[in-house]
């Protein structure tokens, strides 16, 4: 039993080894469908907001600065999060929502455009653009046709279209985004007119 | 003749001894008795790791106390190596020192399918790859994705598409990483290696939070959350910063698992530029490839009548390699092919209400020790089987003779 003593304690021994520094990763893999649609022009606003936990479980819902006169006909409301103050669905993967963002009115307006493999503008682009005047804000009106390369949370999505609004007052950025496919995207561009026409600052 | 023993002799009775199997056997057993109560409230997987993974040398096993909240605190040995150390002593008693003949043949053919099952466990533990594939109907994919080990990938990305291979940081390099070390990462075949600190098993990437003391990154930070009891829950999260060839290190940015609740299998990768090349570093829960695309057609499930009580599930796939094979995946009829089984674990229970379609998950396992639990048991029970015939023919020549002998 002596020697069990031992063998068993040689375990107890072994471990002052301490915590490595250094390591050198060998291990490979070979390409698999994970890796296509690799996305390297995201920013870190765009990055973290997806996969963000429910917000009853972590993140606070801040107070939305703008408040809705109404539902569109045929939108649902759903429940909204740190990133969605104002949080709609329609059709079969149609959404809208409304948020605040960082950054100015021309980078929001390309991060979108690059969502959909669009150039971006510069400043001149971004003067010819539509004016929108929505709860005291000043922006333009958005579109974009095509393949949705991903992002805030979403899939790719062939034969999508994005409209929306983007539009700043004191500094702040605030956004109106509808997204989904083309045809259901189309078919609700006037109600979302109306929606962010109906839209009043909350105090 | 002198009675005094070698040494070596003592080791080798003393390894190959009934005495140490018997330790051994109350070890395990007592091990897996404070696990069972300890993986209550620690959960499942942080408990095996802790009681038999091979890196735990050691166990500062928790035994409740009666009327307190307070728990004894048992220094064990780990697990593994007291199975280890089974396997060693089964061998050289149950088979090597052994007496040897038709009477024992029973017990030794036993004594190897223990072995065997023991060994089984243990290559398992060291080769076995775990993981789930999701796929909605139309869907298909070509890789599972483990619920539980973070990694760390690198690939090249050129005109827009990943290409070569992908470099991985997984268990064996991110294993033992705590949140106040800091450990570099070298990845031989790169032109950069990534220094990685403030590591989390569970954490949250939150807008920065004034007061919290974390590292902020372009405004967000990591939030470290408390360990979820069901492991798969964790996503872990670390800071880094690409280190590169000539010792110059570049701007800090956060590495992090999405949310198991986010639906999210990643974060968008991050681009490193360096010798002219472009590289996406991303972390994600381990990446299984499988070496053939699974395509779900139809996820088909039945339950008991007025209950969510499944009766059946049942996916129809297509096993695409080179040519479209059609296989049927049942609970209890898992798929079989290329050194994976494919196991039915869920199913969307009935039409989506979107009109969306049905998703059918699997269990895909990869494990070279697969079968060999069945067949040690059959080997059992064959030697068990031999050793019962062989004392019942003993014994009955036995009573045979008493008769004469009278």
């Amino acid at each position: 039993m002596k020697y069990g003593v031992t063998l068993l304690s040689i375990p107890l021994m072994l471990v002052s080894c301490g915590e490595r520094e250094e390591v050198v990763a060998e291990e490979t893999r070979p390409l698999t469908m994970r890796d296509a649609n690799l996305d390297l022009d995201t920013d870190n606003d765009e990055r973290f907001s997806q996969g963000r936990p429910a917000p009853a479980t972590t993140l606070e819902t801040p107070p939305s600065p703008v408040v809705a006169s109404a539902v569109p006909e045929g939108w649902t409301e759903l429940e909204s999060s740190a990133f969605r103050l104002l949080n709609y669905s329609f059709g079969s993967k149609g959404q809208a929502y409304v948020s605040a963002s960082r950054g100015g009115v021309l980078d929001n307006v390309n991060r979108w455009l690059r969502q959909f493999g669009a150039e971006p503008l510069d400043a001149a682009g971004l003067a010819a653009l539509e004016k929108v005047e929505t709860a005291g804000y000043r922006g333009v009106w958005v579109e974009a046709d095509g393949d949705f390369g991903g992002g805030m949370g979403q899939d790719p999505g062939k034969g999508w279209a994005l409209r929306g609004v983007v539009a700043e007052s004191g500094g702040n950025i605030l956004t109106v985004k509808m997204l989904g496919p083309l045809a259901e995207v189309v078919a609700e561009e006037e109600r979302l007119r109306r929606f962010v026409a109906g839209l009043k600052a909350a105090n | 003749m002198s009675k005094s023993k070698s040494p070596a002799q003592r080791i080798w009775r003393f390894l190959s001894g009934l005495g140490l199997a018997t330790v051994l056997l109350i070890l395990l057993g007592v091990q897996t008795w404070l696990a069972t109560l300890e993986m209550v409230e620690a959960g499942l997987l942080d408990t095996l790791q802790k009681y038999f993974h091979w890196t735990s040398w050691y166990v500062l096993a928790e035994l409740p106390l009666p009327f307190s909240d307070g728990h004894l605190i048992v220094p064990m040995p780990g697990g593994y190596w007291v199975c280890a150390l089974l396997l060693l002593n089964m061998t050289l008693g149950g088979l090597i020192r052994i007496r040897k003949g038709w009477k024992t043949a029973g017990v030794m053919l036993a004594h190897f399918g223990i072995i065997f099952m023991v060994a089984a466990g243990g290559v398992a533990q060291l080769f076995e790859k775990r993981g789930v594939m999701f796929l909605f109907e139309g869907e298909q994919a070509d890789y599972a994705v483990s619920l539980t080990d973070p990694t760390i990938e690198v690939v090249e990305v050129k005109d827009g598409a990943a290409v070569g291979e992908v470099h991985v940081a997984g268990e064996r390099e991110l294993h033992g990483i705590g949140r106040n070390s800091s450990r570099i990462i070298r990845f031989p075949d790169l032109p950069f290696d990534l220094e990685l600190s403030g590591w989390a098993k569970n954490v949250v990437v939150v807008p920065e939070q004034k007061g919290s003391g974390n590292p902020s990154i372009d405004g967000w930070t990591l939030r470290e959350l408390p360990l979820e009891t069901e492991g798969e829950l964790n996503a872990a999260g670390c800071y880094a910063r690409v280190v590169r060839e000539d010792g110059e290190t570049g701007m800090p940015f956060i590495l992090a698992v999405p949310p198991a609740r986010s639906g999210l299998e990643s974060f968008a990768p991050y681009s490193v530029e360096a010798d002219g090349r472009t590289f996406a570093v991303r972390m994600v829960k381990e990446t299984i490839p499988v070496p053939y695309a699974v395509k779900l057609d139809d996820a088909i499930a039945e339950y008991y009548p007025n209950s969510a009580r499944p009766k059946s599930f049942m996916s129809k796939i297509e096993r695409v390699e080179g040519e479209s094979v059609p296989v049927e995946i049942r609970m209890n009829e898992p798929m079989r092919r290329g050194g994976f089984t494919f196991f039915q674990r869920t199913m969307s229970s009935g039409p989506q209400p979107s009109g969306g379609p049905e998703f059918s998950g699997f269990e895909v396992v990869s494990n070279p020790a697969d079968k060999w639990p069945e067949w040690s048991l059959y080997v059992v029970t064959a030697g068990l089987g031999i050793h019962f015939l062989m004392m019942l023919f003993t014994s009955g020549r036995r009573m045979n003779r008493k008769p004469q002998a009278s």
